[in-house]
């Protein structure tokens, strides 16, 4: 453990604070300059900030949730593919949200969102399972049996 | 000094505080240091694509901007975004790896290893934070109220990258030796673990299809808005280069502008400022002048672009007409939105002017557009006169131009 305090907090750490806490520095003191009142400095903190905390407190302990049940439910062979079809749908509709629902900020631009998004997640998220069964497919073809005096040699 | 750490009350072994909590052997150095590596090089992708973005919107003393190569900054834009969007799974990876050190007790030993932590909450929070107002910002969302997001996203950036150096310091080493060796346990709790219950989750093989594969998947379902082979693809991007009228998107309309039906009887274009004497164009003198056509993209800010074939007068032969000799810089300004009951008095908006520098006012390519693809512009698309350039953000190819103004 000191091996690894030593070489986590040596040189190296000391070269990246010293430039990270510049670059750092140059971002606060601009978002301190562009957001001059109280208010969208607590909203914008609040913001960044609170990111952080919504993945701490929400998100990583419902996928922790979500794994320790496939990891208890599915058979070995499964949790691959299954995991994957979970993880790549969430991601899915997380950055198909807003097209899903026709929440566009442009309002009266067909140009905006033109798609049926109901078809198109729908569309995206058939090609994540299907890849998530060709895998599990994969995953359960018998083994080839080595077949003893074989070619291997000649 | 560690004693003193040590001595902090140990918190109750309970939950994820539990020996064992964490038994996947998915949360190991190994893992962590391919995912940091894979996010290192994608978040140094955006904040360097997004600088070139910003400098070009917002130009410092010091920057040049450069109208060739003609579709740069349709490439770095396209890269910003669609590189960003890829990150969003691979940071969720990465988050989900080295979860159990949030739960690390006593959370440090040390002052420097304190500082480490310390900086992780504007790390996470910040690219969080990027990633996300990101995907608000193609999809024209803007929640924040109290700030606006260019302004926002751009100073997260500095704020996001400065924490990533400093982590990138205290994990340099770790990373190398993590990387050139098969396995080591990142929590503590992991380490006693018996292999019975390693054999329980996936391997790290197959976490990384996980991750890199929803990254790719993601990537190709997006991306099509801004590389147009893979438009048809593009499934859960906001946008599709060939839907909008004459064949492709438009970000404000004319309606959403707030512009009457223009009066071509009426209109004029007027090129006034410093050194000339004003020269007003009517819409028939602009079609008599020699026509230029040149095929460039129209690349937005939110990522999606699409070339076209335009056809309009040289800004250069209209300055060379009003009599500017001089390498002037050049704002085009556009209609003012009419008049209404609600607004009796409307004020020219942001999107209605942009600056041109006097090298891009002297290129052959930079047009006052009056044709798109052998058709006269839409309204949607800027009728009847609009700025169209080389390697410039949308944002700055102001449409419905009526004055010219020279610097």
């Amino acid at each position: 453990m000191e091996t690894t305090e030593r070489n986590e907090h040596g040189l190296a750490f000391w070269i990246g604070l010293s430039i990270g806490v510049v670059v750092f520095g140059f971002g606060i003191r601009g978002a301190l300059r562009q957001f001059d009142t109280y208010s969208s400095r607590f909203v914008y903190t609040k913001y960044v900030i609170g990111f952080d905390f919504l993945h701490d407190l929400i998100v990583a302990p419902i996928a922790f949730v979500v794994a320790f049940v496939v990891s208890r439910v599915a058979p070995h062979k499964l949790r691959g593919p299954l995991s994957f079809a979970l993880f790549a749908t969430a991601i899915a509709f997380t950055v198909g949200w807003y097209p899903l629902h026709h929440t566009a900020g442009y309002k009266g631009n067909a140009t905006f969102q033109p798609l049926n998004y109901a078809t198109a997640v729908a569309t995206v998220v058939g090609v994540i399972w299907s890849i998530a069964a060709v895998w599990a497919a994969i995953a359960y073809r018998p083994k080839a049996t080595s077949i003893a005096g074989g070619t291997s040699g000649q | 000094m560690n004693k003193m750490w040590d001595s902090m009350p140990a918190p109750p072994k309970v939950g994820p505080f539990k020996p064992g909590a964490f038994s996947s052997r998915l949360h190991d150095e190994r893992t962590a240091a391919v995912l940091g590596l894979a996010l290192g090089v994608a978040f140094t992708t955006c904040f360097l694509t997004g600088l070139y973005s910003h400098e070009l919107q917002h130009p410092a003393s010091w920057f040049v901007a450069f109208p060739r190569p003609v579709g740069l900054y349709r490439l770095t834009q396209g890269v910003h975004v669609a590189t960003g969007i890829a990150a969003i799974p691979l940071l969720f990876a990465k988050l989900w790896t080295v979860y159990p050190k949030l739960f690390t007790w006593p959370p440090f030993k040390s002052f420097a290893q304190a500082l480490e932590r310390i900086f992780l909450l504007p790390l996470i929070g910040g690219a969080l934070f990027l990633l996300f107002s990101g995907i608000n910002n193609i999809n024209g969302r803007y929640p924040y109220g109290k700030f606006n997001f260019p302004e926002g996203h751009y100073w997260a950036a500095w704020i996001t990258i400065g924490s990533l150096i400093v982590h990138i310091g205290s994990k340099i080493h770790t990373t190398r030796t993590a990387l050139s060796r098969q396995h080591t346990s990142v929590a503590n709790d992991v380490e006693s673990q018996d292999d019975t219950t390693k054999s329980r989750g996936v391997s790290r093989r197959g976490f990384f299809g996980i991750a890199f594969g929803t990254s790719g998947l993601i990537t190709l379902f997006t991306v099509g808005q801004s590389f147009e082979p893979l438009r048809k693809l593009a499934l859960l991007a906001p946008r599709r280069t060939d839907a909008g009228p004459q064949g492709f998107p438009v970000n404000r309309t004319a309606a959403g502008a707030g512009l009457a039906k223009i009066d071509l009887a009426a209109y004029r274009m007027t090129v006034h400022g410093q050194g000339i004497t004003p020269t007003v164009f009517t819409y028939d003198e602009l079609r008599a002048l020699p026509q230029h056509t040149a095929e460039l993209p129209i690349a937005c800010v939110e990522g999606w672009s699409s070339s076209q074939v335009w056809k309009g007068v040289s800004l250069r032969t209209i300055l060379d007409k009003a009599g500017v000799t001089h390498d002037a810089e050049i704002t085009v300004l556009s209609i003012p939105p009419a008049a209404s009951e609600r607004n009796p008095n409307p004020r020219r908006p942001s999107y209605g002017s942009s600056d041109i520098t006097s090298k891009e006012a002297r290129d052959l390519d930079t047009l006052l557009a009056l044709e798109v693809n052998g058709e006269v512009l839409h309204a949607d698309h800027g009728f009847p006169v609009r700025l169209i350039a080389p390697n410039r953000p949308g944002v700055e190819q102001t449409k419905w131009l009526n004055e010219i103004v020279v610097r």
